[in-house]
């Protein structure tokens, strides 16, 4: 019993700090599109 | 396109080196990263979504665009304690001055644009004008203000993917990496116990 509430834990705290990294790589991304202004061939529509 | 090859590159020898050190990847606790979604939204609608950035008016999408830029400011300032974060900040900062400096809009010269678009229809652009749905207006470098931190910085020719980027565009790259990078390496402790 208590190796499985171990083994709960020990799976629940890996996926927690995957969704964290997760999240702060997601935010990461946003700023950058909204903080950068690079202006490439073919996506301005012109 | 270019800044999303920062996060590619900077993601992977991070990971790469997380792994060779026996280490986790760790990741940073983000202050109010709300405010990155806030920003982000009307600049999804103004610049990438095709249904929405043709029907919002130039006017209107630079006073939205200018807007956007205030919540990323306070984030910037929020979060530039952070190793690595501050080239990022500071690249993005760079880029917000000579947009709010040009009428809203990141200035790009003539000869960059006939480089980028060689085979544009006559009238595609004009001098004056918003190029096209970007974030650019294209201004003669004698009309613009702070011209070293326009988008006057291309790749060379024999990459076949041509693209132009400002002095903050390169902060914000070599930043991203650097702070991808760093998250595989080991923890340091700050003098004050403090974890970084």
């Amino acid at each position: 019993m208590k190796t499985l509430s171990g083994k709960l834990a020990h799976f629940s705290g890996k996926l927690a700090h995957n969704a964290r990294l997760i999240l702060f790589i997601i935010t990461l991304l946003l700023f950058i599109l909204a903080a950068g202004a690079p202006c490439a061939t073919g996506s301005v529509g012109i | 396109m270019i800044l999303l090859l920062a996060v590619v590159l900077g993601l992977t020898a991070g990971l790469c080196r997380a792994r060779i050190g026996k280490r986790k990847y760790r990741y940073e606790e983000l202050k109010a990263p709300l405010l990155v979604l806030v920003a982000f939204i009307p600049q999804y609608l103004i610049f990438f979504l095709p249904s929405t950035r043709a029907l919002i008016p130039n006017r209107l999408a630079s006073i939205l665009y200018i807007g956007s830029l205030i919540p990323l400011i306070v984030f910037a300032f929020l979060n530039i304690r952070i190793n690595s974060f501050w080239p990022i900040s500071a690249g993005f900062l760079m880029n917000a001055l000579a947009i709010v400096l040009n009428g809203g809009w990141m200035p790009i010269s003539p000869n960059m644009v006939q480089k980028l678009h060689p085979h544009s229809a006559e009238g595609a652009w004009r001098i004056g004008e918003r190029l096209g749905y970007s974030k650019d207006i294209v201004l003669q470098p004698e009309a613009t203000r702070l011209w070293f931190l326009s988008d006057r910085f291309s790749l060379p020719e024999w990459l076949n993917y041509q693209v132009a980027f400002s002095l903050g565009d390169i902060f914000i790259f070599t930043g991203v990496v650097l702070l991808l990078w760093s998250l595989g390496g080991k923890q340091q402790i700050s003098y004050k116990g403090e974890k970084q």
